[in-house]
């Protein structure tokens, strides 16, 4: 049975290689489609991806976005509607030759969101198991098993009992077994997602060292933009099962091709203006309320506004300075308002602020700048660096 | 960055992938015909065999007609035994059902000392046999000879004595001694323990006493597992036979399932005609109630148990001991006092007769020790049930595996067919089956050997083993065999290195069951038991309801309670210590 579907958004894909480095390919997907039983949607609609030998790839998105269907296809524990999957040179998925290994025959390694360490195994079982699989036994095993223990931090945890092992250690093992048969490609499918903040920092930062040390090619799925940006060499930001945007993490933070991946990835400041000037560069705008000066942004939307047109400029909170007015003539560019609230959250201070020609807009300050609430102040934003979209629309 | 924008105008075709036929489906599909031909083939055969009046029910020429319909009408007491299984299991249901819910809530959310001590004990009033327990009882309330009535007329309190077990009250007390209240205690007070305490405090805290808490929250709150339970019941309706066998068939009380016996083994010549088409008239009424139970089921208004669980306690004040008290004499009731007296009983020359010379003797347990059908009804037990331990694990652990990690499109109806399962009773589906190994050509060599007895008693715990594999699968989630197949194992590797080792100590429970069940079953196989295959039980039921060998009956039901003690504590002591890895896993998984 065959349905058709509209996607959605328009998708403003951009070139799979944007930001890929010069190394062989890994993994490539193309032409991916998977609809579950009984589902309405399509969880992952015409998906084509490559991750190359050495990267890691982040698959970011809500929930429900198709991001663990498509690692899910990749590690053969979902059977793909159409598309093909090739690792390397290897053919492992090709639908329309009827060609699908099973996650056994492919070669992956794989930690699950829960770890899933058998609790009837010791430690040393755990990691063994995959070895064993490929019929590798005794010292050789035994060497490799020490080795991928040793390389987690877990050395002489060999003979503890699974059950006995907290949740930091259980994830120690978990990268251990996936990686101890030397996978083709290591897909991590939410994993620091049941650990605490600070625990979670740390592991972060040692699958990456791991992963540069073992020079992995990586699938990362995850919901959470920190982690995401701050582990990845690409990222794909999915949505009801398609692809918005492909490219490294800075790339996605200052230049999102979407109003989608601009709220997902980070935070955004949105203000009202006047297009001044465009050239090849950008365009320059003039912020609603400003007497003086204009900011100068990119149309990485496509939005096409010409000289004279009402447009948004979003604005990441960090481009933007909260000042206490000490004078009555607000500087050059700067906006100016009333800080209704003002609420210390610890590493930063959250304004409600009355922005003439604006609106109210919670805005970040400096947790050093101290504006009390009912005070006038100016946020004077970077002169550059931010985007343009279209005005709201008008009702 | 040039982003391309442009919006794909034209609507994709979605692929869908055609379903392939695999081993899976071929497993599901055996599975399925296995399955319709133990539960549907019998059941069909019943009824259209009811409407076959030649002469001979089971061989032909057939003759279709109505006329075995209207001989069963005109038949006396026929229906009325349909009658009286409503009774008993009314008169059950009511007694049992709130005395099991009180004590369950006491036990679950009280304070009373020992409440996990008194739990272990219901669940060992559970495994202790039916036969034994109805037959202590029988000891105790005789008429006449019975120890209370004998006692009571020594003290000159009453003469003749007050009690008769042989009465409609007294069928209906020996089942609620026997697995009536035991049985829905230990259902129930896991259930009711797993309640969020946090519920209650807050009653607390709004003023409300601890009565008033336990009535007004808890109860309500807690209605899901009481539902379940009361549905449960209601498919037992028609499950009674070895308690109103014995004691029914000496005062000429029969239920439908008795009579079934009574007509096909106790007559002259058998009756089939009307024992087919009572049998048929029963299984309708079943396949009313059963859309009815579902509909129960399937309303699934679960509990919340979140992280923040608590058991908490609610205080009995000055009425901890006592509660603690009355308990403890309902479970010295059920348990202690009929094995005594049985192990007492054993050992008299003639039970009840302390006139008797000599009063005490091991004669009897000689002479049961000698008895050759003792000897092959021992074989035979141990054969059943040994059997039916190993086998029923494996069987139903791939069953539920089917249905819940599979995503074939016949598992629903695989789930139907085991759910129905539980509602056909031992003595209908044993009956169908009979007429089916006597009536279907390859099937016939297989009639009176001990084959046909060996599916019967391994099928018989089918739903509640399945079920509660699929709960744990569930519960477990699929990430821990995913992983064994990312890290290179296959489908049969995965299962028998992770799937079973995480699965044991449900293994174990689910065998140490099914190997009591089938110590102990009488209804399913007593229609299908030749003399050279009669189990322990069925041995125990005969001397117990011919009446003159109470003593051999009372040695081999303490027999048959050893065997199923001996076996079940230091199996469940097995699983329990399994199980602290187990609830890892599930704690993990989740």
């Amino acid at each position: 049975m065959a349905a058709t579907v509209t996607p959605r958004a328009p998708t403003p894909l951009a070139p799979a290689t944007a930001g890929a480095p010069e190394r062989p390919v890994a993994v490539r997907f193309e032409g991916l489609w998977k609809t579950y039983l009984n589902a309405a949607e399509p969880a992952v609609r015409d998906l084509a991806l490559t991750i190359h030998d050495g990267e890691i790839v982040t698959l970011l998105g809500p929930s429900g976005c198709g991001k663990t269907t498509t690692l899910r296809l990749v590690a053969g524990l979902e059977t793909a509607d159409a598309g093909t999957i090739h690792f390397g040179d290897r053919v492992v998925v090709d639908t329309a030759k009827g060609i699908s290994l099973p996650p056994d025959k492919r070669r992956v390694g794989m930690v699950f969101q829960s770890y899933a360490i058998w609790p009837h195994m010791t430690v040393e079982e755990n990691v063994a198991f995959p070895l064993k699989a490929q019929n590798v036994g005794g010292k050789d095993a035994r060497t490799r098993v020490d080795r991928a223990l040793e390389l987690v931090g877990m050395g002489g945890y060999q003979k503890r009992p699974a059950p006995l092992l907290s949740g930091g250690q259980q994830q120690r093992v978990a990268l251990a077994r996936a990686v101890v048969a030397e996978p083709h490609v290591l897909l991590l499918d939410e994993p620091f997602s049941n650990l605490d903040a600070k625990l979670r920092e740390q592991m972060r930062v040692e699958v990456k060292l791991l992963q540069k040390r073992l020079g992995l090619a990586v699938l990362f799925v995850t919901h959470d933009q920190t982690e995401a940006l701050g582990l990845s060499d690409r990222i794909a930001v999915m949505r009801d099962g398609v692809v918005q945007q492909f490219g490294s993490s800075r790339h996605l933070y200052e230049q999102p091709a979407n109003e989608f991946v601009r709220d997902f990835v980070g935070k955004t400041l949105l203000f009202r203006g006047v297009v001044a000037s465009r050239d090849d560069e950008g365009v320059s705008v003039r912020l609603d309320g400003v007497r003086e000066g204009a900011v100068r942004a990119l149309d990485t939307s496509g939005t096409g506004a010409r000289t004279g047109d009402a447009v948004r400029v979003a604005i990441r909170p960090e481009d933007l300075d909260v000042v206490p007015a000490s004078a009555e003539q607000a500087p050059e560019g700067a906006l100016v308002g009333v800080a209704d609230a003002a609420l210390f959250v610890g590493e930063r201070v959250e304004y409600q602020v009355d922005v003439e020609g604006q609106g109210t807009i919670l805005i970040y300050g400096d947790r050093h700048t101290r504006a009390r609430a009912g005070a006038r102040v100016w946020r004077k934003p970077r002169p550059a660096g931010h985007t343009i979209w279209p005005a709201e629309k008008r009702a | 960055m040039g982003s391309a924008t442009a919006a794909i105008a034209s609507p994709l075709r979605v692929p869908r992938r055609r379903r392939a036929v695999g081993i899976r489906t071929f497993a599901l599909a055996a599975c399925l015909i296995a399955l319709s031909t133990y539960l549907v083939y019998p059941v069909l055969l019943l009824l259209v065999l009811s409407f076959n009046q030649g002469e001979n029910v089971l061989v032909p020429p057939f003759e279709w007609g109505l006329g075995n319909w209207q001989a069963a009408i005109a038949m006396p007491g026929l229906f009325t035994s349909l009658g009286n299984s409503l009774t008993i299991w009314s008169a059950v249901t009511v007694f049992s059902f709130p005395i099991a819910v009180a004590i369950a809530l006491v036990l679950a959310r009280t304070n009373i000392p020992f409440s996990r001590g008194l739990e272990f004990m219901f669940w060992l009033a559970f495994i202790f046999p039916s036969i034994a327990s109805t037959l202590g009882w029988i000891m105790l309330l005789a008429p006449d000879w019975g120890f209370f009535n004998f006692g009571l007329q020594q003290l000159g309190v009453a003469r003749p004595g007050p009690f008769n077990i042989y009465s409609v009250p007294g069928i209906v007390w020996a089942k609620l001694m026997g697995d009536g209240i035991a049985f829905k205690v230990m259902l129930l007070t896991p259930a009711f323990r797993n309640m969020d305490g946090a519920l209650e405090e807050a009653a607390r805290i709004a003023g409300q006493s601890s009565l008033k808490t336990m009535l007004r929250v808890t109860l309500p709150v807690m209605i899901s597992p009481i539902v379940l339970v009361l549905s449960l019941q209601l498919i037992k309706m028609f499950q009674g036979f070895e308690v109103e066998w014995v004691i029914g068939s000496r005062f000429n009380y029969f239920v439908y399932s008795t009579l079934i016996y009574q007509l096909i083994r106790r007559e002259e010549i058998p009756q089939f005609g009307p024992a087919i088409v009572l049998a048929s008239v029963t299984l309708i009424i079943i396949a009313l109630v059963i859309p009815f139970q579902q509909w129960i089921v399937r309303r699934r208004i679960y509990t919340t148990v979140d992280s923040a669980f608590r058991p908490g306690l609610l205080s009995l004040g000055r009425w901890r001991w006592p509660t603690f008290g009355a308990i403890a004499l309902l479970i010295f009731l059920l348990t202690a006092l009929p094995l005594f007296i049985l192990l007492v009983g054993s050992v008299m020359t003639r039970v009840g007769f302390f006139n008797a010379v000599p009063l005490w003797t091991l004669d009897h347990w000689r002479e049961v020790f000698v008895e050759k059908r003792f000897q092959s009804g021992l074989q035979t037990t141990l054969t059943l049930a040994i059997t039916a331990g190993l086998v029923s694990p494996i069987l139903f652990s791939l069953l539920a595996y089917v249905i819940v990690r599979t995503r074939q499109r016949g598992r629903a109806i695989l789930d139907s067919v085991i759910w129905a399962s539980a509602a056909m009773p031992g003595i209908l589906l044993g009956f169908g089956l009979l007429l089916m190994f006597l009536m279907t050509p390859g099937l016939r060599i297989l009639f009176g050997t001990t084959w046909v007895l060996l599916i019967v008693v391994t099928m018989s715990g089918v739903t509640t083993g399945t079920n509660v594999f699929k709960g744990v699968l569930v519960q477990l989630g699929a990430s821990l065999e995913e992983a064994g197949r990312v890290a290179g194992a296959g489908w049969l590797r995965t299962y028998f290195a992770i799937v079973i080792p995480v699965l044991m100590p449900t293994m174990v429970l689910v065998g140490m069951i099914n190997f009591v069940a089938a110590a102990g079953a009488t209804s399913s196989v007593v229609l299908l038991a030749s003399r050279d295959t009669a189990t322990l039980s069925l041995l125990a039921l005969e001397f117990t309801a011919s009446g003159g060998l109470l003593e051999e009956a009372s040695i081999i039901s303490v027999i048959i309670t050893l065997l199923t003690m001996g076996v079940s504590l230091p199996m469940r002591a097995l699983a329990l210590r399994l199980g602290v890895r187990h609830d890892v896993a599930i704690e993990r998984a989740r």
